[in-house]
């Protein structure tokens, strides 16, 4: 029998939210900026910059997005960076990009070093007032309280630091880092809706352990009071129930409040899974609603800023139990619950540790 | 708590709503996240979009209220249901 080497953990396909809506912060004085303060996770040329646009009231003007330094007191240095020429670009919000998720290349890239403190800045010298502006996502996903990353609503010069998830995004060429998201949403829905199963699909690699069990799932959402709804760990074929724990929602705090819910299968032997296989943990409500956080990226890229990116875990549903559609864009609020993991049979060495989204 | 007014109500295509108060517009995917979060909270702008929901479940009901501004005072007495039909009586 292979080592364990992981007693127990969550594996954070959702990052943590239990209420969600998105913030937007209006820019109609040039006196305004968004900012958003982070530290660099790794060592790259940052060649763009992403923000997700609010609303555009009458013609917004041209706004700057800058990559500056942070001073001592956690706000912007006010400094943008130069490589050759400032590493910023120019953005001018049209209504038809409302709501969505906007990369912009800097005009000159950025090559940060890990753990560097930078900030990302959105003002204007333009034309703005009342009547001609833009707004833009300052925070979102708002049941988590962070302290870093950050956000600053800079409200004609006097600043205020946010305290949910910062929603700004900064890449390489390749890989997306930061909180790039298109949409944050709850969906309730039951037995009787289309989709009326919705679940994680999840395939780990064989880089990171061999085998595992999945004891329990958290859940992030609400339910309805007086019913009961079940979740289903599937096999890789997507029908073969492997664990099946049906919810009581009257034995719950607030059974109709978000919140993140531990369930535990609670079937004598658990299966044992196999890194490398696909499977399916999901969410099967009643004929009375459940509710369930969601959130989506605006491109199969921008999901490698979350836990294991696009390929280790994606959204699926169906209905009727009836053929799955997968989705690399969405992430559902189930989180597997893992134990009695084992080495990957390449290095016995290895280990994977869970946290929280940084 | 405190006060809140609501100065715009935007009524998404795709049933997303969006409600501005002063330099800040929370946004919402749909009325039902918009319940969900007023629900359990305390921030007056949030039991603001609980009132106006109020109006109907159908979003788009609340294209009635845009553009007008909604003013809700809410002092530590009141509890929500109070709050609730005050706001429905001015958005009315």
């Amino acid at each position: 029998m292979a080592a364990i080497v992981g007693k127990w953990g969550e594996l954070f396909f959702w990052p943590g939210s239990t209420v969600n809506l998105i913030s937007n912060f209006t820019l109609n004085q040039t006196t305004d900026a968004a900012e958003y303060i982070f530290q660099a996770r790794e060592p790259i040329t940052i060649t763009r910059v992403g923000y997700r646009q609010g609303t555009v009231t009458g013609t917004a003007p041209t706004y700057v997005v800058a990559l500056q330094g942070v001073d001592g007191s956690g706000f912007p240095d006010g400094v943008t960076k130069v490589n050759v020429g400032d590493c910023s670009v120019s953005v001018t919000p049209v209504s038809g990009g409302n709501s969505t998720w906007v990369w912009k290349t800097l005009d000159n890239s950025y090559t940060c070093t890990r753990g560097e403190w930078l900030s990302l800045v959105i003002s204007t010298t333009g034309t703005v007032d009342a009547s001609n502006n833009s707004s833009f996502a300052i925070t979102g996903v708002g049941g988590v309280q962070t302290g870093e990353p950050f956000s600053i609503q800079n409200d004609n010069a006097v600043r205020t630091k946010q305290g949910t998830t910062p929603l700004f995004g900064y890449a390489s060429a390749g890989t997306a880092y930061g909180w790039p998201l298109q949409t944050s949403g709850s969906s309730a829905f039951n037995s009787a809706s289309t989709p009326d199963e919705k679940a994680v699909l999840f395939n780990i690699p064989t880089t990171w352990w061999s085998t595992y069990k999945v004891y329990g799932v958290a859940m992030y959402g609400a339910f309805t009071a007086g019913t009961t709804c079940d979740f289903v760990l599937y096999d890789t074929d997507g029908t073969s129930v492997l664990q099946n724990f049906t919810a009581d929602t009257d034995q719950d705090h607030n059974p109709t409040a978000s919140r993140r819910r531990v369930f535990i299968f609670d079937e004598t032997t658990l299966s044992t899974l196999n890194a490398g296989s696909s499977y399916r943990l999901s969410i099967k409500p009643s004929a009375t609603s459940a509710t369930i956080q969601t959130f989506t990226v605006g491109a199969t890229a921008d999901m490698d800023a979350y836990f294991g990116g696009a390929t280790v875990a994606q959204g699926s549903t169906r209905t009727d139990a009836g053929g799955w559609t997968d989705s690399n864009v969405t992430r559902w609020g189930l989180n597997p619950l893992l134990s009695d993991i084992t080495a990957p049979s390449a290095n016995s060495n290895n280990g994977i540790f869970f946290a929280v989204k940084p | 708590m405190g006060s809140a007014t609501c100065t715009r109500v935007i009524v998404e295509k795709n049933g997303g709503l969006k409600f501005q108060f002063g330099k800040i517009e929370l946004e919402f995917d749909s009325a039902e996240q918009a319940r969900g979060a007023s629900r359990e909270s305390t921030d007056p702008r949030l039991l603001l979009v609980a009132a106006a929901l109020q109006k109907g479940t159908d979003p788009a009901s609340l294209a009635v209220v845009e553009g007008k501004s909604l003013t809700l005072d809410i002092s530590p007495a009141k509890v929500l249901a109070d709050v609730e039909a005050a706001a429905v009586a001015e958005v009315g």
